[in-house]
């Protein structure tokens, strides 16, 4: 009696309402992390990242450890007020470091003259008092606080995140005068810092030069070998080609004992032909590309065949033309697959030299596992090449799995 | 003529044939020799015969209570099906999201880009990014629980929630990812013509999926889950390296992660080529018993 009749248009409105809404959430779901990660990249050093009533970053007043102008201007001022000599504070912090780092602080300062390698040490051995905890636990440091912000130190135990970061900044205040602190919003500097640090450039570098390598070499060979396999009649072909599908099987960790050994009875360990031989050869490009291959018209070819090409030639100036979305396809799956790679280069690289950026990134991870600003820039430099490539060869990438999903 | 092809196929294939002889059949051959010694890399390797699979999969009877010989392989092995559990999960998240994007909507590369997004940056920029959601003290994760008053667990750190904390990772990761856009193919191949006779006969969307796109989806359904499946049992690597060392006690560490360990960390190169083995050989039986017993049943329309 009361069955409500839905016309066939009514229907489709309400099913794409609620698509929508669907997607909407699934969709900021997935971008949220991004959207943080990259805001994060950019706050101050002690901004608080939970404090999610201030999502965007705000101007905070902070002395820019990574500005080295800055820090040289402090000591300068400290030196010229004697203030490192008379506060007890300062003498506190002075002692408290490390006896190396202290003559090398020492003598800068006297000298009063800063070369680039001074000043990178100045920064890092002030970065390193900042952010050491004994040293807010000192009474001497304490006496410069206000007795509230004293209160916080001595209630806090173990020291959090966030009260870390209220300290650093109470720090900071009482000991630097407000002149020679800085205010920032965004703090692309991180990005910067990340740079400097741990020959980050350098292993991005490196995973330029891998990935494209790789990426070259596998499109190169993998052609190779499927035209052959798609085009050529030769002995045992078919069961040559199973052999490689059969490939697909093995897990890495299979192969990855006795490659290892080889490269290492090789010399090849810690080099850049360990990074980017052994993934050279691919068996799911050339099953890819035979797949391509096999779609495409045989009329051209057989023409320029009876126009006297050898299959070189036919290969070069027919195929290759004509498959440049299967190319672009492997192409794009290989650098993402690449330029990501993991376990391979943490087993066969072992010096910053050789570092690629996965691996630089892990290891900094460990060692600054507070440093969240700095680390979300360097995730945000891993992330954006990747990125880049599959916005711009998306259409190509998504025929590419497709591809190699739907003809399997 | 024969004989000529022949010579052109060998140059052409000739990069390729190398790199799999040398990077992929003989490594293949070398771990299952590999694992007949003991080797530490640095000294000679020393011939045991099978004892290294004796270690691995034996067992004894102590205080008449039957233990393992390594009861770490089985916790690990335990683990890695564990995981195995996230794949059914994320392709019916990728199914369900395939059919949702499949209908005449605007919009819609842009929404099929943006569930790639965490295909694509899987990685350990993003890994760093999940350490940080999850942390157990300052987490986003927490941060937002408490708001509504919910104290959460440290969840990498405690052992029980440790991998289902990985889980989710990997569904939030995975579902609109490969397997959406290969199901996104599937779908666009079932004839129009079906669901369009199917509407004249009355049946409603339910209907339509049980009886049309479900069955003209299997063929791609089984690829899905027989790759994921293949994939899945050497997964666990990176998020074990990144994230949890493992840990906590050994709750988060897969199969990959162990002969990673035992081969670079404590240099028990045979016994690590065991492992790997023994992996491959698991892979390999389960795939053969997903095509004998999945394969028969599917319709390939």
């Amino acid at each position: 009696m009361g069955k409500i009749v839905l016309t066939r248009s009514r229907r489709r409105q309400i099913v794409h309402a609620f698509s929508y809404t669907f997607l909407i959430t699934v969709g900021v779901t997935m971008l949220f992390p991004f959207f943080w990660m990259l805001i994060t990249s950019v706050k101050s050093r002690y901004a608080d990242p939970l404090d999610l009533n201030k999502l965007l970053p705000e101007t905070v007043w902070q002395i820019s450890a990574n500005d080295i102008r800055n820090w040289t201007e402090i000591f300068n001022k400290l030196n010229r007020a004697d203030r490192l000599m008379d506060s007890s504070a300062l003498k506190t912090i002075w002692t408290a470091m490390d006896p190396n780092e202290q003559r090398k602080i020492g003598s800068v300062v006297t000298r009063g003259k800063y070369g680039e390698e001074d000043k990178k040490m100045l920064v890092t051995g002030l970065n390193q008092i900042l952010l050491n905890e004994k040293l807010w636990k000192n009474e001497e440091v304490a006496a410069v606080l206000r007795p509230e912000e004293r209160a916080v130190i001595t209630n806090s135990s173990p020291l959090g995140k966030e009260n870390r970061i209220k300290i650093n900044r109470m720090i900071i205040d009482a000991l630097f005068p407000e002149e020679i602190q800085k205010a920032h919003r965004y703090h692309w500097r991180n990005y910067r810092t990340v740079f400097v640090e741990i020959n980050f450039y350098r292993a991005i570098l490196n995973s330029f030069f891998v990935t494209l390598m790789i990426t070259v070499g596998q499109v190169f060979t993998s052609s190779l070998a499927a035209y052959a396999f798609a085009r050529l009649n030769f002995f045992a072909r078919d069961h040559i080609f199973l052999g490689y599908l059969a490939t697909l099987m093995v897990p890495g960790t299979v192969t990855m004992i006795p490659v290892f050994i080889i490269l290492r009875e090789l010399g090849w360990i810690n080099t850049y032909y360990a990074l980017i031989i052994p993934p050279l050869f691919s068996a799911y490009g050339t099953f890819m590309l035979r797949q391509f291959f096999l779609s495409l018209p045989r009329a051209v070819e057989e023409a320029a065949i009876l126009d006297g090409c050898n299959a070189f030639r036919v290969y070069w100036h027919v195929i290759l033309p004509l498959s440049k979305p299967g190319l672009s396809a492997l192409a794009i799956l290989t650098f993402i697959g690449s330029w990501r790679s993991f376990m391979w280069p943490l087993i066969v690289s072992h010096s910053d030299n050789m570092y690629t950026l996965p691996i630089a990134l892990s290891l900094f991870q460990s060692f600054y596992e507070i440093e969240w600003t700095l680390l979300m820039a360097g995730s945000i430099i891993m992330i954006a090449p990747m990125l880049l490539v599959f916005i711009i060869g998306q259409r190509y990438f998504i025929e590419g799995i497709q591809l190699g999903a739907v003809n399997g | 003529m024969k004989r000529e092809q022949d010579i052109t196929a060998f140059v052409f294939l000739s990069p390729n044939i190398f790199g799999f002889l040398v990077f992929t059949l003989f490594p293949v051959l070398a771990a299952f020799a590999l694992s007949l010694f003991r080797w530490d890399i640095f000294h000679a390797p020393k011939f045991i015969g099978l004892q290294n699979y004796f270690d691995l999969l034996g067992w004894v009877f102590e205080d008449k209570s039957f233990q393992w010989i390594d009861p770490d392989f089985w916790k690990f092995l335990g683990n890695t099906v564990f995981y195995l559990f996230a794949i059914p999960l994320s392709m019916a998240a990728s199914l369900f999201l395939a059919i949702i994007l499949n209908q005449k909507l605007r919009c819609r590369i842009f929404f099929r880009t943006v569930f790639f997004l965490p295909t694509i940056s899987a990685s350990v920029g993003l890994l760093i990014l999940w350490k940080y959601l999850y942390n157990g003290d300052y987490g986003l994760f927490n941060f937002l629980l408490s708001n509504i008053g919910i104290d959460g667990p440290g969840w990498l750190t405690d052992y029980h929630w440790a991998k289902p904390s990985i889980m989710m990772m990997m569904i939030w990761g995975g579902m609109g990812g490969v397997a959406m856009v290969i199901y996104l193919a599937g779908l666009q191949n079932i004839p129009r013509e079906l669901y369009e006779a199917a509407e004249l006969d009355g049946a409603n969307g339910w209907n339509q999926f049980c009886h049309i796109t479900w069955p003209m989806l299997a063929p791609t359904t089984f690829f899905i889950f027989v790759t994921s499946i293949i994939a899945g049992f050497q997964s666990g690597f990176d998020a074990a390296y990144i994230l949890t060392q493992g840990g906590p006690a050994g709750a988060t560490t897969t199969l990959d992660y162990y002969i990673y360990n035992h081969a670079f960390v404590y240099f028990n190169m045979g016994y690590a080529a065991t492992i790997a083995v023994v992996l491959f050989f698991i892979v390999f039986c389960v795939t053969m018993i997903n095509w004998r017993f999945g394969g028969r049943k599917v319709h390939y329309g």
